[in-house]
């Protein structure tokens, strides 16, 4: 199979990875990531490159967190046609891992919910983390020194709560202050450096339950 | 396997917008998103929209299965396989415990689905307003503002006329406690088996150039009154005569020698597995 093809099946991988994420909120899947390194976007991950390439062309657009450099907002416009567009106005906004809380506060604050008419409009946010763990991780494999947040989701796509754990908190408040009414709202997806995707999409109720290297 | 298309037919780009739209109808349950719906190789109105689906999702592990009015083996069904099948070399089975993917016209199979499969089903009409308002602007109005009125007002009407609701498929739902849904000429017998699914259900309107989606462990609930309940089709008394089976969906057919009625499963799959079963293994042929 010549590298091209095998692409085209790794992308459909991934795909289906970030379709199960966001049809069962809260719940890590994990996302198959190209192989070689990813040299075409500057100061950002494979993980969140993947999903750039998956999603984001020239029929969209972007908007990155406020704090990044321009070098990766033009490698991006470069690399998919997309068009880079002011904040409220982007149907991606893309959040890199490097991003400081009042970056991703301000991304998620300006990201458009849609309107009645079109909710489908509604922002699709990628925020880079450097760790998510299942519930079912043993506090002990969480090697991370960083304590993890542990968070329950429930809503559609959940049975009884899906709880997951993730360095950072920051995407949870700044969603939360949205107060966005359904149908509006925006779908976050979270994507770790190994490539665990979670999705939140604009159904979730999202509750922090504790923050450590497992679950209380 | 020559490879005279992409893989999956589409190109790539194509595969992002239905894949985007995809997201976006799991994202908001019972909403129609928008897309712009490519020229198939068969006419608009023969599944495009479920295959178009089937292939913005489909890879090589995957298992395919399509179904057309509970038949795996209609003319319908099996060149929708064909069409899969030359652009991907992905398996196809007619047993639904083994398929990954189910296409599906008209029917949800018997045996329940697990959360590891997902249906996709092809819509004729994806707008359960449209039989009162021929105008889509004003249809994505009365979803924006949840105004339902028309649609409870043709349920009363149906009552006051006849007696009973007569919708005999597709059947409108509420998704979510928000939007109301066509769940595709579905019949009644199946609509429930939508409600808090272990399932994705995804829904594709080729011609229409809609996708949307009801999520699994998702409300779908039948609109009805309470003194008019939501009930379905009633096959008391009446059972498969070829395995036997009182607790399916019934087809009624004709001996054509005798001029008797009698039953049969729509879903000739599970009733054929009932059947070998009931042999004991004996019987390998589907028939």
């Amino acid at each position: 199979m010549d590298a091209a093809l095998s692409e085209i099946h790794r992308v459909q991988r991934s795909f289906r990875a970030v379709m199960d994420a966001m049809a069962r909120p809260g719940r890590p899947e994990a996302m198959p990531l190209a192989t070689g390194s990813q040299t075409r976007y500057p100061g950002i991950g494979k993980p969140l490159a993947t999903l750039i390439d998956m999603l984001v062309d020239q029929a969209t657009t972007f908007s990155l967190a406020q704090g990044c450099d321009d070098a990766l907002a033009r490698a991006i416009a470069s690399e998919t046609h997309a068009k880079s567009v002011m904040p409220d106005a982007a149907s991606f906004v893309i959040v890199p891992e490097r991003a400081d809380a009042p970056c991703i506060e301000m991304a998620i604050a300006h990201a458009t919910a849609g309107s009645l008419a079109s909710p489908e409009q509604g922002a699709t946010v990628f925020v880079g983390c450097s760790r998510i763990a299942g519930q079912d991780e043993r506090p002990g494999s969480v090697d991370d020194d960083r304590p993890l947040h542990w968070v329950s989701i429930e809503g559609p796509g959940v049975r009884d709560a899906h709880v997951f754990g993730v360095d950072r908190i920051d995407w949870a408040w700044a969603r939360n202050r949205r107060e966005d009414e359904f149908p509006c709202g925006i779908d976050i997806v979270l994507v770790d450096g190994r490539g665990v995707v979670v999705a939140i999409p604009r159904t979730s109720f999202v509750s922090l339950l504790a923050v450590g290297k497992g679950v209380k | 396997m020559e490879q005279l298309y992409n893989f999956a037919f589409f190109d790539e780009a194509s595969k992002r917008e239905i894949r985007r739209a995809i997201l976006k109808g799991i994202a908001i349950p019972g909403y129609q998103v928008p897309f712009a719906s490519r020229e198939m190789p068969i006419g608009r109105g023969w599944g495009t929209g479920g295959l178009q689906v089937t292939l913005a999702i489909i890879g090589s592990a995957d298992v395919l299965k399509v179904i057309d009015q509970g038949s795996d083996e209609s003319v319908n069904a099996v060149n929708i396989k064909k069409l899969v099948c030359a652009t991907t070399d992905v398996e196809t089975t007619s047993e639904t415990v083994r398929a990954s993917i189910i296409q599906s016209r008209h029917r949800i199979p018997e045996e329940p689905l697990r959360e590891d499969q997902v249906l996709v089903l092809q819509v004729p009409t994806p707008e359960p307003l449209r039989d009162f308002e021929p105008s889509e602007a004003v249809t994505r109005r009365l979803h924006a503002e949840a105004d339902y009125t028309g649609a409870w007002l043709g349920l009363f009407d149906q009552i006051i006329r006849y007696g009973s609701t007569t919708t005999g498929a597709d059947h409108p739902v509420k998704v979510n406690g928000r939007y109301i849904m066509a769940p595709s000429p579905i019949p009644r017998f199946d609509t429930l088996r939508l409600h808090m699914s272990d399932n994705l259900t995804l829904f594709g309107a080729g011609r229409e150039k809609k996708i949307y989606a009801v999520p699994p462990h998702t409300t779908v609930e039948p609109l009805d009154f309470a003194d008019y309940p939501f009930a379905v089709e009633d096959f008391s008394g009446k059972a498969c005569a070829r395995c036997g089976a009182t607790d399916t969906y019934l087809d009624e057919l004709v001996d054509e020698e005798t001029g008797d009625t009698y039953y049969c499963c729509n879903d000739t799959a599970f009733c054929a597995s009932r059947v070998e079963r009931a042999m004991g293994g004996a019987v390998h042929g589907k028939r």
